[in-house]
């Protein structure tokens, strides 16, 4: 089990600039998720740990070894840094079965047959296909062929796995049953995972730690998945975990308004954010459950101008001064204490929490 | 891609030996047609070019592969189209069996067909020709096929399936919803036809159209069988005629290249035009599921068309194959077909005694076998190169690559004779080897296609899973890439093993008195006037065709439709 | 109600398998119905009976008065001649007409005249935002846009009914959002009857004003508005298809209700539903509608957290059963391996046969 290091990495390939100054470590057992959008890179670091690709400046470390890097000519190849690989189509071999599959690394380090049968067939059965492993890859469904890549990755115990967006190809079921064996994998065997995906609800779900990546390639925060997610740093990856409200705001009169309402917000402000405020370099933001709706009352005023039911909570699309705002209420508290509002009904809204952004920082991501 | 791992060298060392390949089998051959052409005592003669082009006979070849090109795409596209509709869009009985019949042309090679029409419709001697004249006491026959239209028509029976296969494939692919979404706006079938199916449906139309007049302005057998009696000449058989009538003087020659210059300008505008209609882009109308297309309910018209089909199939198919057979089997020709008359001393006496056909035989199938496995090996290296290798300069053996694909089998005898016969210090002329030099430009284009394809499908992440587990570059290639390849590496031998066995067009320009092939054992044969031993090796050839093509389906598990002859 | 469209009887076998089985269903004129439920349940089928591409075998259809498919009277109309507005699940709008040229097309069969085309083809580019794009061709547009196409080539020709065939399950969930909103402006507009055919619970219920929720053979298993359907979910089939569930073994003492095998815990209710002795009811409720408290309720040990983003997923195991439970961010969190106690707000009481056992 090794940490990885990664120093000043530069991705730029001809004009294309895809990132630079990447300065990252994973620690030696975590499970580490790169979260970004698509095109923001973040398979391009992967590969350049597992040694597909030779960044154009900086260094890669595995435990204290130097694997890559520019200026020293160092290029360990892919195949000397004793790593467990697992792809998004899986690449699992076709014409190979289940046990072929997953043997394959130990016959090339020339492991002696009987240890390396027994050795494989631990790794079957710790994903759970034993009984399969004279099956060809075609025979398996999508989460068997995954689970033969897993099987396959552990088997020769490498010290780091770095796993991109595994899971992407498999129906939601699945992929919730498939993020807890690989957490679970992890926590038996102490290996360190990267993990690269663009679905936060994954990286949410199964991380130690997670780093967010901008669509420029820049390191956005990193930090464990609750702190992330209460304490998002900027607008960007506010946005990136889920279902954000911007609101822009003015100045009357010393107080402070959502634009084009009457009503000065009655929320707590520091004096620094009313700075910012003053300057018109920030938006509010809140996300919708952070808002108590009522009929009379409430610190701003507002209409009702769309309400979705979709199940377990309902959606509505307010219109506060000149800004559209999601807030939502739980179906039971809606329907069955008959709290639910009407299209085109007046309403309250108060803001449990605000949080200020940089107008700058709140990206739109793909 | 694989990853940017400096092999420090191989990689470019590759390249290179793969461009080198590709220039010298295929590049170097074509530029001295065009030279020849173009170029005389150092300066360039157009005047001399037109002067060639003025002459009677090379103008009316010119006229006449133009006319005949044109005629037999318009008879095969209608043809095709139809057939395609019937078997793909109604309820036509016996379907799956009608699909086979209507391919069987494909594997037979058209100048056999060509002679066995000879055999029923020459003027005198035809059998159709002396029943009918028999039959109702006229001096005239039926129909004359050493003529412009016969050349036509039996082109064409050979030709359309080119079209018939492309055509109803897009159809039977087709997303029915956009059929059905027509429906449900308000159309009929006769405006869903004319407004939805078939615009729908024309790039592949002029896909299939325009491989059949590729195929038929460089096409020799036919042509030569029928059309040299009555003085008709396409340019494959008129560079044919001056060549070896004239024993290889220079003013035959060059009229041959500027022939040949035509014909691969003419090759290369259709493969454009095609190439154009194929990335016209908008044209994405292949469903993702499998959903049966909406059938149309024949009727009345079942049976009539049913039989009409038959009927077609028995007359372009099954008519000429069983006359080839049973003139095989007859003592002499002219004799009526009675079981006194048959007998299997052809057969015996062209396998086992004579010389031209022992020999015949044995040269394709070694020369056949030799090219398709040296094509094969080093397409798959040139396929490799081009498709997984991140090296500058690829883009010249994809272009290379592709040249071959357009050149008739003509001009690459010709080219490979300019090259080979002593001009850079080596001479095969009249040797095993210029044949083997010629087959491998002609297919190489086959091999490369055939293997880049089976490539394309192994994933580049299968290779790099290989490399994670402790694999080097050379192991992933042996235990990963090698196995999965296999199948396309198989079919690419076979694709080209079987066309080169039973063709004509390129051999029967550079065969010597110890080298010929079968087709041109059967054609010398035929134009010696010795119909029975033509036949009898023409079903031998056929026989070999058959089982070769049951063979290769059992071992591949797919039927390999070969294409040239 | 005025029925718009009938169904009455309506079967159909293929082979030996009954896709349909005696459906009946009777829809108002302007009411935006969703057929739901699994692949395979028939709803498909019954879309394409309603359009033409497939014949019943028995029953019969009527759209207002006009008889459009009866095995009765032996009368089938063919689809081109249904005037129904369909748009499909790949869109199936023609990649080698314009726009313009797409929606025009229903228009020109039918035969109206140059302006008349022109006025009705515009006024359905504009509804649907494609007036820009009008001379572009399919394969240079989104998506959504595609979608679109396919929207307004329906309404062109202003039909009664528009038959939808799961229309959004090939765009992505922000596009999905924008067009459910759409579809339902354009029928508030033009007040045509929707029929539409999803597996995706979320969708019916955003758009729906009635859902039909269906089982193999389409069998109707509850017909209900989606507010209904989601908090009185009429059988234990509609209670899994719909949202997420926990189905809880009980045992009956002392004139309360407790968790099987877990009387320590505590009880659950002291609301005892009816049931046949011996044989209690299951109990089912919704994750999200299930509190948990530091002291008090039923006690039980939490064995999984997982963060979802603004919710936050537990496993809470009470003796042997595993329930599972959703609670906002917001709320307090507990830990893997903390005491807890859950408290059960709505009681779903399902019997053996899976129906629905009132709450007391």
């Amino acid at each position: 089990m090794a940490d990885v290091r990664l120093e000043n990495l530069a991705a730029v390939f001809g004009t294309h600039r895809v990132f630079e100054g990447f300065t990252l470590t994973i620690r030696d057992g975590e499970c580490f998720t790169l979260l970004g959008p698509s095109g923001c890179g973040k398979s391009v670091v992967m590969r350049m740990i597992a040694g597909f690709e030779h960044p154009s400046a900086g260094e890669v470390f595995i435990g204290d070894r130097l694997v890559s890097s520019a200026a020293k000519k160092v290029h360990v190849p892919t195949e000397s840094r004793n790593i467990g690989v697992v792809f998004q189509d899986y690449a699992v071999w076709p014409h190979k079965t289940v046990f072929e599959n997953v043997v394959y690394p130990l016959q090339i380090q020339k492991v002696p047959a009987a240890e390396a049968k027994a050795r494989t067939m631990e790794a079957i059965a710790q994903v759970h296909l034993g009984g399969l492993e004279d099956r060809y890859p075609s025979q398996l469904s999508g989460g068997q062929q995954q689970r033969v890549a897993l099987a396959r990755a552990l088997v020769s115990k490498p010290k780091i796995m770095l796993l991109d967006e595994p899971l992407s190809n498999l129906d939601a079921n699945l992929r919730e049953e498939m993020r807890f064996e690989i957490k679970d994998l992890q926590r038996r065997t102490g290996v360190t995972i990267l993990y690269v995906t663009h679905d936060q609800e994954v990286a949410l779900a199964i991380s130690d730690r997670i780093g967010i990546m901008g669509k420029d390639g820049s390191l956005r925060q990193v930090g464990d998945p609750h702190e992330i997610y209460t304490n998002p740093g900027d607008g960007f990856v506010f946005n990136f975990l889920g279902v954000a409200n911007f609101i822009p705001v003015e100045r009357r009169n010393g107080a402070v308004h959502i634009q084009g309402s009457d009503l000065p917000l009655q929320v707590e402000i520091s004096p620094a954010a009313r700075e910012r405020i003053a300057r018109g370099e920030v938006l509010a933001a809140c996300r919708p459950f952070e808002i108590d709706l009522v009929r009379e009352g409430g610190a701003t005023r507002g209409l009702v101008r769309r309400r979705v039911f979709l199940g377990p909570i309902v959606t509505y699309f307010i219109t506060v001064g000149q800004v559209e705002i999601r807030a939502q209420q739980e179906a039971a508290e809606a329907f069955r204490d008959g709290r639910a509002l009407e299209e085109g009904e007046a309403c309250g809204l108060t803001f449990q929490a605000l949080r200020w952004y940089d107008k700058a920082s709140v990206g739109k991501e793909a | 891609m694989t990853g940017t791992d400096r092999k420090f060298g191989i990689a470019e060392i590759l390249l290179l030996f793969s461009v080198l390949v590709l220039v010298i089998v295929v590049a170097v051959p074509i530029l001295l047609i065009f030279w020849n052409a173009v170029v005389v005592d150092g300066g360039l003669n157009i005047a001399g070019i037109v002067k060639v082009l003025s002459e009677p006979d090379v103008f009316q070849a010119v006229v006449n592969s133009l006319v005949i090109a044109g005629a037999v795409t318009v008879v095969s596209t209608v043809l095709g189209v139809f057939f395609a509709w019937l078997v793909s869009r109604t309820d036509l009985p016996f379907k799956e069996t009608m699909k086979l019949l209507f391919l069987v042309p494909f594997m037979l090679p058209s100048f056999i067909g060509a002679i066995a029409w000879k055999m029923l419709l020459s003027p005198r001697a035809g059998l159709v020709n002396k029943w009918f004249m028999g039959l109702f006491g006229l001096e005239q026959p039926l129909f004359n096929i050493y003529s412009l239209g016969g050349i036509i028509a039996v082109e064409s029976m050979y030709l359309f399936p080119f079209v018939f296969i492309q055509v109803s494939g897009a159809l039977e692919r087709m997303d029915p919803t956009l059929e059905e979404s027509a429906r449900i706006s308000g159309a009929g079938l006769l405006t869903i036809t004319r407004r939805v199916t078939l615009p729908l449906m024309l790039p592949s139309i002029a896909a299939g159209a325009l491989l059949v007049a590729l195929y038929s302005l460089a096409h020799f057998g036919v042509p030569a069988v029928l059309g040299t009696e009555a003085g008709i000449f396409n340019i494959p058989t008129l560079i044919y005629q001056k060549i070896y009538a004239s024993g290889g003087r220079f003013e035959a020659i060059r009229a041959g290249t500027i022939l040949s210059s035509i014909l691969v300008t003419a090759a290369a505008l259709i493969l454009y035009a095609q190439n154009l209609i194929l990335t016209a882009g908008r044209f994405q109308v292949i469903a993702g599921k499998s959903v049966r297309p909406m059938l149309l309910k024949l009727r009345g018209l079942k049976y009539p068309l049913l039989s009409l089909s038959v009927l077609y199939i028995a007359i372009t198919v099954l008519l000429p194959t069983v006359t080839i057979f049973l003139v095989a089997l007859l003592r002499t020709y002219g004799l009526s077909f009675s079981l006194e008359n048959m007998t299997l001393h052809n057969i015996t006496y062209i396998l086992f005694t004579m010389k031209l056909t022992k020999d015949a035989i044995w040269n394709s199938f070694y020369l056949s076998l030799a090219a398709a496995l040296v094509t094969m090996l080093v397409g798959t290296l040139i396929s490799y190169v081009i498709v997984k290798m991140r090296v500058r300069g690829k883009f010249l053996l994809e272009f290379l690559g592709l040249l071959p694909f357009s050149v008739p089998g003509t001009v690459i005898a010709l080219g490979v004779i300019l090259m080979w016969s002593g001009k850079f210090g080596v001479n095969l002329y009249n040797t095993a080897w210029i044949i083997f030099v010629a087959y491998i430009a002609r297919y190489m284009a086959f091999a490369l296609k055939s293997t880049s394809a089976a490539l394309e499908q192994v994933g580049d992440s299968l290779e790099e899973a290989a490399r994670a587990c402790g694999a080097t570059h050379w192991q992933a290639m042996k235990d990963v890439v090698l196995p999965l390849i296999k199948p396309g590496m198989m079919a690419a031998f076979f694709l080209i093993f079987l066309p080169a066995l039973r063709e004509l067009t390129t051999s029967v320009l550079l065969y010597g008195p110890t080298t010929r092939t079968i087709g041109v054992a059967i054609y010398a044969l035929n134009e010696d006037g010795e119909t029975v031993y033509a036949a009898a090796l023409s079903a031998v050839a056929l026989f070999i065709i058959i089982v070769g093509h049951w063979v290769i389906k059992r071992i591949t598990g797919t039927t390999k439709i070969g294409g040239a002859s | 109600m005025t029925a718009h469209v009938i169904l009455r009887n309506v079967t159909k076998r293929f082979g030996s398998v009954v896709a349909v089985d005696n459906l009946n269903l009777e829809i108002a004129r302007g009411e935006c119905l969703s057929l739901l439920g699994p692949s395979g349940c028939g709803k498909t089928t019954t879309l394409r009976m309603l359009a033409g591409f497939e014949d019943l075998d028995e029953g019969e259809i009527l759209v207002g008065d006009r008889v459009i498919s009866s095995r009765f009277k032996n009368y089938y109309l063919p689809p081109e001649k249904r005037d129904f507005g369909m748009v499909f699940q790949a869109f199936a709008v023609w990649p080698h007409l314009s726009v313009f040229d797409n929606v025009a097309f229903p228009l020109q069969i039918r035969g109206l005249s140059r302006p008349e085309i022109r006025e009705k083809t515009t006024k359905a580019l504009t509804y649907t935002g494609l007036l820009d794009v009008r001379d572009s061709y399919p394969n240079e547009l989104s998506g959504g846009q595609k979608q679109r196409i396919a929207l307004a080539r329906s309404i062109s020709f202003n039909p009664t009914v528009m038959l939808l065939d799961e229309p959004l399950s090939n765009l992505d969930p922000k596009m999905r959002e924008v067009m459910r909103f759409e579809i339902k402006e354009l029928q508030k507009r033009f007040n045509f009857t929707i029929i539409y055919v999803t597996h995706d619970q979320a969708e019916a219920m955003a758009l729906s004003d009635r859902i039909v929720v269906m089982d193999f053979g389409a069998l109707i298993q509850q017909d209900d508005t989606p507010v209904n359907v989601y908090l009185r979910p009429a059988n234990k089939f509609v209670f899994s298809f719909i949202g997420l569930s926990n189905f809880l073994a009980v045992e009956l003492a002392d004139g309360r209700i407790y968790l099987q095998g877990a009387r320590e815990a505590g009880p659950v209710t002291a609301a005892v539903p009816p049931h046949a002795p011996g044989k209690p009811p299951t109990l089912a409720c919704r994750p999200a509608e299930i509190e948990m408290v530091p002291t008090g309720g039923v006690r039980g040990v939490v064995t999984r957290r997982v963060l979802l983003g603004d919710i936050i997923d537990y496993r809470v195991q009470v003796g042997p059963t595993e329930v599972r439970v959703q609670r906002n961010v917001r709320k307090p969190v507990f830990s893997e391996e903390d005491q807890c106690g859950l408290v059960f707000s709505a009681l779903h009481w399902y019997d053996e046969s899976g129906a629905r056992v009132p709450t007391p």
